[in-house]
């Protein structure tokens, strides 16, 4: 062995492409003396000649194995040869005579490795026949192989010795006779144990520098000790009992016994791979006690994994068969020894494994399996109390995550959750944002309607915990992120910017989670108004314990789903003539408070939510609380709103929703009256004249309020003519005031372009009440104000965008005359 | 081209998503130019409900955390490759040689064509794309649908097309009364949204023109259909 070390490869290259030569040469030689027939003898001489190449100990693994491979298949000639000529000899006894011969003639072979090998060659054929003292042949091939403890040359002879007898050892286990399995069993189990001992031996040869040659040298050779396992697999005559009493606890010892990891690693893969998979969990005990005893940095998470993997399609594959899930426990009990046993044992590997357990878990339908996975959880918490780290706690986030793989996701709802919710706690706030996202994506993701108030508690229980969560979750994670500089001071440029940044991207955050939240109140359902009601104020109720943040994000959420009860609501009592005024109120009044909460902070969206309630109320005849809606309206408007834009377009909509109060108007127009003073009166007082001319023609139309007739629907083809609409409220000669005050403010506007552009947009409105047949927008006051836009063009020039929407609506009105006579008399010049 | 056109989607205020169906069609984003959500009553608001849509077609990363699950991370890496645009009201977009006009339901309060004729001809429009009206929550456009207010509509009038896209998710309108056909959680008009597909003049003096497509969903049936109108430019 030594000698191997001082040879380049260079030289190891010419030394095997010799022997390559002399082996082909030689085989050609024993090919022409068998083919010949009488000269046996002679083949022999040349099967030893190219037999003694593999004694070299200069080559590595590799190289030896090129030479194995064109010897094995020299020696397969020969071995067919052997069969042949047996057969010709048709005599049995006279075959049986031959071999034994043969094989007392081979011991005679000068050198051991040519000598065992044919001794090999010819011991398997002998095997074959019935009169053979098999088990002599068997005990004494393996004796005879001990000769030779190089560990190189002994794999290769013992890999020899058991592809050779392979189908031998195949086909008589499949015999019924236990006698001859066992001796089959143990002949295999002892071939195996030599080799891995030849195998772990290598390891310690030639110089300790050569170690990780050694290793790589020792990974290519790992499957000639594998195959023995693989045969051990293929013997159809292997039941559970022989396999939990005789092959598993055999093969285990020798694993843990011989302390070596690359051995341990390799085999008990081997094992979990190669043996059917109810062999795998009856002997999961076994296996699992012998995982306990390896070696230090034996990965013993790999194993697991491809352990639960392998049960884990065996479960899906035959969901029918493996219904029995008891042998979880054995799982749990191992990973409480593993504890037990290695204080120290990763964190992260734990969590891996407390992982793939859960998973395997997950997939039995069981009763009994929450409980498994419960004290899964209590695990993990038992571990991360052990640590010292705080920081350890982020590791455990695999393992709540696991809930993602509930099959059936409502179970989530249901489950005993404690422990779970305790190692819940014990995560960074990030953690806890993620595993609430993850909860709620699961429910939109499945549909799953949250009907109940234990339903209810159990998730905003979490929610409560991150994203909800009063006193700013980020303020200490802030502070760890600021770079010290060189001095121990905080750096202000660096950390300024990364504090804006970091800030931006919070917001961001919150509000993605925040969003989640309200998703998730969308979900929250049940028929019965009475339980829903409740649902509703229970969540009201958790928000208000909620940071400020998400209760103004998720407030209107929450302020639709009273409006949608509301509706419900009166639907109900529609069917059963009776409105339940009082308890409507009630609701009404806690959206008030509610929308009271944001408007500070959304003045838009609350006046919004006021107007969308006025609507509400109104549709349900509740007209004192419409009235106050507006007020409400009106006070955040006048209060909160200040960008002249969005005064603008927050009073449009006011105005647009006015018009739509049919019950307000209805039952209680004065009222009403006060309203629309009051919106007209806003629009005067607009920052941007153009505004306040535009703002106050489209108040004209609350003075002139049509409902489309209720019962006569039909078919609404040609749309305006058919529907008989019923008049609400119709002022003609508040409407000509209102157009006229937006024309007087228009054509005070110094930039005559939007003066025009204002004209004609009253001109456009003018005509829509002039189709609909207000008295007060005559045709006079038409023909007056296309004099106006005319004479405008003319003073101030045509300019593009102006000219060609007036028109635009001079083509409009010649259009109308075929349809409506009086057109004709509208001057159009 | 190819112009998405969607409203209404109040999300998440009454409901939690897009309907999957119309999520997986509106994520092909190789084979539309443009998205476009119509605007709300207030532009404020616009750019929320511009987030919000990202986040429903999966252009924004949903930040898992930095190990986050990779069926998750496919979605959202592209983003911007699709173009949302939230118009502002009364917005003139042209495509292909046609002018489209987006208004807002801050300029339809009446459910009445009369209204959008007049603002098609101030916009000088061909096509003008019009969200159900805000407040009332019926069709912009003055009619009803199947019975359902809300829903989509077009029509040609006066050489315009006027498109209402219906609400994209269909979720609920407070204080319509259509709502309350179900007392179930079911949504009450059907979800819809609109594909146009604009051709531009052609060299042999064919006039542009625009192909439109409206999905409806039957809440029922869960199907998909697809009502088609054509529209030449005048």
């Amino acid at each position: 062995m030594s000698k191997q070390s001082s040879i380049t490869p260079q030289e190891q290259q010419k030394l095997l492409d010799n022997s390559i030569s002399i082996i082909k040469s030689e085989i050609y030689q024993m090919r022409k003396c068998l083919d010949n027939k009488h000269k046996l003898m002679d083949a022999l001489k040349h099967a030893s000649n190219f037999l003694n190449e593999l004694r070299t100990s200069s080559l590595n693994p590799k190289q030896y194995y090129e030479l194995y491979i064109l010897i094995y298949d020299g020696l397969n000639y020969l071995t067919l040869y052997l069969k042949d000529n047996g057969n010709n000899n048709n005599n049995n006894k006279s075959n049986t005579n031959y071999l034994i011969d043969l094989y007392e003639l081979i011991q005679y072979a000068g050198n051991i490795i040519p000598r065992l090998y044919l001794m090999i060659t010819i011991g398997s054929i002998y095997l074959n026949n019935k009169d053979a003292p098999i088990n002599e042949v068997m005990n004494d091939m393996l004796e005879m192989c001990k000769g030779v403890q190089n560990p190189i040359r002994g794999l290769f002879l013992r890999y020899y010795l058991i592809q050779r007898t392979k189908n031998y050892l195949i086909n008589s286990a499949s015999s019924n006779d236990d006698k001859t399995t066992d001796n089959i069993i143990n002949f295999i189990i002892n071939n195996f144990i030599e080799m891995n001992k030849l195998w772990v031996r290598l390891q310690f040869q030639g110089h300790s520098s050569e170690r990780e040659k050694r290793i790589i040298e020792r990974n290519e050779l790992k499957i000639l000790v594998g195959s023995n396992l693989v045969i051990l697999s293929q013997l159809d005559s292997i039941n559970l009992k022989k396999y939990n009493e005789l092959i598993l606890p055999e093969i285990l010892k020798q694993i843990i016994n011989c302390n070596d990891s690359i051995a341990q690693n390799y085999l008990l893969d081997v094992i979990i791979q190669i043996f059917p998979d109810n062999f795998q969990i009856s002997s999961l005990k076994i296996f699992l006690n012998s995982l306990l005893m390896v070696n230090m940095n034996v990965n013993i998470t790999l194993l697991i994994n491809s352990l639960i993997d392998r049960l884990i399609h065996y479960k899906l594959r035959n969901n029918d068969i493996l219904n029995d899930n008891s042998f979880l426990n054995e799982f749990i009990k191992f990973i409480k020894k593993l504890n037990e046993m290695n204080v120290e044992f990763s964190i992260n590997d734990y969590c891996l494994i407390l992982n793939e357990i859960l998973k395997l878990s997950l997939i039995f339908n069981n009763d009994d399996n929450y409980e498994i996975i419960n004290l899964i959880y209590q695990l993990s918490i038992e571990k991360y109390e052990l640590s010292k780290d705080k920081k350890d706690s982020d590791k455990f986030k695999i393992i709540l995550k696991s809930i993602k793989n509930f099959k059936n996701f409502q179970d989530f709802l249901k489950i005993n959750d404690e422990n779970y919710f305790k190692l819940f706690n014990l995560q960074s706030m990030k953690v806890k944002n993620e595993i609430s996202n993850i909860i709620i994506n699961k429910i939109i993701e499945n549909n799953i309607i949250i009907e109940n108030e234990d339903e209810l508690d159990r998730v905003f229980k979490y929610f409560n915990k991150s994203i909800l969560f009063k006193d700013g979750v980020l303020s200490n994670e802030h502070i760890s992120d600021t770079k010290l500089d060189l001095f121990g001071e905080i750096n202000n440029k660096t950390t300024k910017l990364s504090l804006d940044d970091n800030d931006k991207s919070q917001k961001d955050m919150k509000f993605k989670n925040n969003l989640k939240i309200s998703k998730f109140i969308n979900f929250v359902y049940n028929k019965d108004i009475n339980i829903q009601r409740k649902l509703l104020e229970k969540i009201e109720n958790y928000l208000s314990n909620g940071n400020e943040e998400c209760q103004i994000d998720i407030i209107p959420t929450l302020i639709y789903k009273y409006m949608k009860l509301l509706t419900d609501m009166k639907s109900i009592s529609n069917e059963e003539e009776n409105i339940d005024v009082k308890e409507m109120n009630k609701i009404f009044n806690k959206i008030s408070k509610l929308i009271e909460i944001i408007k500070e902070a959304e003045p838009i969206e609350a006046i919004r939510l006021n107007l969308d309630n006025a609507i509400l109320s109104n549709s349900i005849n509740l007209n004192n609380i419409t009235y106050e809606y507006f007020i409400e309206t009106f006070i955040i408007y006048e209060e909160l709103i200040i960008e002249n834009k969005i005064q603008y377009e927050s009073l449009i909509i006011i105005i647009n929703t006015l018009m739509s109060m049919d019950n307000m108007i209805i039952n209680d127009i004065e009222e009403f009256d006060k309203l629309i003073l009051k919106a007209t009166l806003y629009g005067s007082r607009l920052m941007k004249k153009s505004d306040q001319c535009r703002a106050i023609y489209k108040s004209s139309h609350l003075w002139w309020i049509n409902k489309d007739s209720e019962e006569g629907e039909g078919d609404d083809d040609e749309g305006e003519e058919d529907t008989t609409p019923i008049t609400l409220k119709r002022d003609d000669k508040r409407v000509l005031e209102c157009l006229q005050k937006s024309l007087r403010i228009a054509d005070s506007i110094s930039d005559r372009n939007i003066a025009i552009e204002l004209f004609i947009e009253i001109l456009n409105e003018s005509v829509y009440y002039f189709i609909h047949g207000i008295e007060s927008v005559s045709i006079r006051y038409l023909n007056g104000l296309i004099e106006l836009i005319s004479n405008s063009f003319k003073e101030n020039g045509r300019s593009e965008i102006q000219y060609g929407y007036y028109e635009r609506t001079l083509k409009y009105i010649k259009a109308q005359r075929p349809i409506d006579s009086r057109f004709f008399d509208i001057v159009t010049v | 081209m190819l112009i998405v056109v969607l409203s209404d989607l109040r999300i998440p205020t009454s409901t939690a998503s897009l309907p999957p169906q119309f999520a997986a069609l509106l994520k092909q984003k190789s084979r539309i130019d443009k998205v476009l959500l119509l605007g709300d009553s207030i532009t404020e608001l616009n750019n929320k409900s511009k987030l919000i849509l990202k986040l429903e077609l999966g252009l924004v990363n949903e930040d898992k955390g930095e190990d986050g699950d990779e069926e998750e991370k496919e979605e959202g890496t592209s983003d911007e490759l699709l173009d949302i645009i939230s118009p502002i009201p009364n917005s003139v977009i042209k495509i292909d040689g046609l002018s489209i006009g987006c208004c807002s339901s801050l300029h339809v309060p009446r459910g009445d064509p009369l209204t959008l004729l007049s603002i098609s001809r101030q916009l000088n429009v061909d096509i003008l794309l019009v969200p159900p009206s805000g407040p009332i929550g019926k069709s912009a456009m003055g009619g009803t649908i199947g019975g359902i207010n809300g829903g989509s509509e077009a029509y040609t009038l006066d050489d315009t097309l006027f498109v209402c896209p219906g609400s994209a998710t269909g979720a609920f309108i407070p204080g319509n009364d259509n709502n309350n056909n179900d007392s179930d959680n079911k949504e009450t008009r059907p979800p819809s949204f609109c594909l146009l597909e604009t051709i531009p003049e052609g060299p042999d003096n064919t006039l542009a023109q625009c192909t439109l497509y409206i999905y409806t969903l039957d809440p029922n049936t869960n199907q998909v259909s697809i009502d088609k109108l054509s529209y030449t430019k005048k």
